[in-house]
């Protein structure tokens, strides 16, 4: 009942016309933010945070929050059209989405992406509502060997990832970790890999790998054969743009599995939505009747991840608020901006300031609304961008590719990076190695070494820390189910052919 | 109807062929590729001065594991036969095409500071156009034109994002 009242408080603020006018700014802003690669949330917001010093600071975060939330709408675009993923947790997206738009899919596949994050953003947003201060509690009791199991739990989507060859995809999986591991050790300060260039003591960014990889690499496999003059189909009719009934009820578990998946894993600090979509799309495809065509373009494929990644967005705002721990860069921002507005975040920040709170919770619910209607007339026209001729596509391609990598941090190495993993790319699919695992390696390389470093300096080197702990020992225990299903699997059906040989 | 079949038969040799050089050649790059990290990585501390592992942990396993999956590789290619069942990577047919892409990308990027991004990447769209894709000259321009105007506007104009400049400013 309390919380009734409270978000009609909500309600009554986040529907003033000049909150609903910066909503529609924020949202729209973070649209075009998540279409257009490399040019992420934190950099937009950061760039944006002077603009909202002068303003009300509850018109503020409800902008700032909508910058956040829209661009992880706008994400999924650029993965399903052209194979580019706008931001890290998109990448699984490309997938299936992809081979969606290479069967004349790709207006369902944005309908069901747009569709999935409306319910998996509204889903998140109830979540911050009714369960933010427990549950944040209960994330504080994540350690260094939790989040391990969590890295290891994330790691076993790689059998779910490989395709064909689980060999290759392990192979491809160490060679993201050892990626993941170039720069400087954040407990040393020591140097790894990094061939005496000062540029990669950094690092090499994500993005860059994703987008070589995916992008270059698919335009460098297409440039091979001298095809027509159009490599998409793109069906006419509003309705052949737009998801079917069939596409809704084969998403079904999809948008509730995004929903959950993400928004748990946006509440842990650090994990992040890139791991929420991971994480959620091995779950899809772990329980769906039609497994071994996930990959080739099944329309779940795009609505799980799609829904962890927006999902996430409410879970990662439960730290912030309720604890002031930002779990990823975009929130350590909004972190800065809300001392600057004058905010305390952490568990008085709620009773303090209903206020904020409660019209920041009733603005996302506007602002998914504003984004489903922004979103879904966009499709059929962003569809028509597979009517260009790949002669046009393919240098468009290229120079998104470029400005998107060039944006992250203005470096030209970067572009040279580019470069090299497209090529790597492209090699890669020529010899059949899955991208996906090596992407998944990268991703959680980093966290999971300083996870287990942090883990064994606890214990002083025993490693009976990583099962002694209920927590960790239960997704340890998962982890291992989930990877050796598949071998049992083979071995029961080697049996039944041997029997069947018998016979 | 003799002459298709043998086509067919010479057709699928070859494609067998490739596979096994492509996995056998994978295997051993796999290999050295670890044996390199493994090396590399017993430079580096295997235990922290703090307590736990350091440095050098990770890669010293990530190296020794991706040997191990190399020579897996290898030998998994040597011991079975090439029934051409395990996996279907493509030949290489083709690839003077995307190499040729590819080098006009190279080329671009090495452009970039010299002539910034419009121009360098107006140029690899009319090299992608002309000498990859043999097109006329009228749609070289017309398509190089274009997409550089419309980058221009869309990225360096409207959305201020700060790409490389040229000698001109842009």
């Amino acid at each position: 009942m309390e919380a009734i009242g409270n978000l009609l408080l909500g309600f009554s603020i986040a529907l003033a016309p000049v909150n609903l006018f910066w909503c529609f700014v924020g949202v729209f802003l973070g649209t075009i933010v998540g279409v257009l690669p490399g040019l992420g949330p934190p950099a937009t917001i950061a760039l944006l945070l002077p603009l909202t010093f002068k303003m009300d600071p509850t018109t503020a975060i409800i902008m700032v929050a909508g910058i956040y939330y829209g661009a992880k709408y706008g994400g999924s675009t650029t993965s399903i059209l052209l194979n580019v993923p706008g931001e890290s947790a998109s990448v699984v997206t490309c997938l299936d989405g992809y081979q969606l738009a290479r069967q004349g899919r790709a207006g369902p596949a944005l309908g069901i992406a747009a569709i999935s994050s409306f319910v998996a953003g509204t889903f998140g947003v109830v979540g911050l509502m009714l369960v933010a201060p427990p549950i944040a509690k209960f994330a504080l009791r994540f350690g260094p060997p939790e989040y391990f199991a969590l890295m290891v739990l994330g790691l076993t989507m790689v059998v779910f990832l490989t395709g064909r060859s689980v060999i290759r995809g392990i192979v491809a999986t160490l060679f993201g970790l050892w990626l993941a591991s170039i720069g400087t050790d954040l407990f040393t300060a020591q140097s790894r890999f990094t061939f005496g260039n000062m540029e990669l003591l950094d690092g090499i960014d994500f993005i860059v790998v994703s987008i070589g990889l995916f992008a270059i690499g698919e335009v460098l496999v297409n440039m091979e054969s001298q095809s027509g003059a159009q490599i998409f189909t793109v069906p006419k009719g509003l309705r052949n743009l737009l998801p079917s009934m069939q596409d809704l009820k084969d998403s079904r578990f999809a948008f509730l599995n995004g929903s959950v998946v993400g928004f748990f894993i946006g509440v842990l600090p650090g994990a992040g939505s890139t791991i929420a979509s991971f994480l959620s799309y091995g779950l899809e495809k772990a329980v769906s009747r039609r497994r071994e065509k996930f990959g080739t373009g099944v329309i779940e494929g795009v609505a799980a991840p799609e829904g962890a990644n927006n999902s996430e967005t409410g879970g990662a705002l439960v730290p912030l608020l309720t604890l002031g721990i930002p779990g990823s860069a975009t929130t350590a921002i909004l972190l800065g901006a809300l001392f600057l507005w004058g905010f305390r975040p952490g568990p008085l920040l709620i009773q303090e300031n209903p206020g904020l709170f409660w019209g920041l919770v009733a603005s996302m619910y506007v602002g998914n609304v504003m984004l489903l209607v922004l979103n879904l007339p966009l499709v059929p026209l962003f569809a028509q961008i597979l009517r260009l001729p790949y002669y046009v596509l393919y240098p468009a391609i290229f120079g998104i590719s470029i400005v998107g990598v060039y944006t992250v941090s203005n470096s030209l190495f970067d572009v040279w990076m580019l470069g090299l993993f497209g090529l790597l790319g492209y090699v890669m699919r020529k010899l059949d190695f899955p991208a996906a695992p090596l992407v998944l390696g990268m991703v959680l390389g980093e966290r999971l070494e300083l996870a287990l470093r942090q883990s064994l300096m606890m214990s002083q080197g025993h490693l009976s820390i990583l099962v002694g702990r209920p927590l960790s020992a239960l997704m340890l225990l998962f982890a291992g189910v989930l990877l050796f299903m598949p071998i049992l699997n083979k071995v029961r059906s080697w049996r039944v052919k041997a029997i069947e040989q018998e016979l | 109807m003799l002459w298709s079949r043998l086509r067919r038969r010479r057709k699928n040799t070859i494609e067998m062929s490739f596979r096994d050089k492509n996995e056998l050649v994978s295997g051993f790059c796999i290999a050295a590729f670890g044996i390199y990290v493994v090396v590399e990585a017993s430079r580096l501390a295997y235990f922290s001065e703090y307590g736990g592992p350091g440095p050098g942990f990770l890669p010293l396993w990530l190296g020794i594991g991706l040997s191990f999956l190399g020579l897996l590789l290898i030998s998994v290619n040597l011991s079975g036969p090439a029934t051409g069942k395990s996996s279907d990577a493509r030949p290489w047919l083709g690839a003077g095409r995307a190499l040729g892409g590819w080098a006009g990308l190279a080329g671009a990027i090495a452009l970039l500071p010299l002539l910034g991004f419009t121009l360098s990447f107006g140029l690899l769209t009319g090299y992608l156009l002309r000498v990859v894709d043999r097109r006329s000259l009228w749609a070289t321009f017309t398509v190089a034109l274009g997409l550089m105007l419309g980058f221009h506007l869309v990225f360096a104009f409207a959305l201020g994002v700060p790409l490389p400049a040229g000698p001109l400013g842009f």
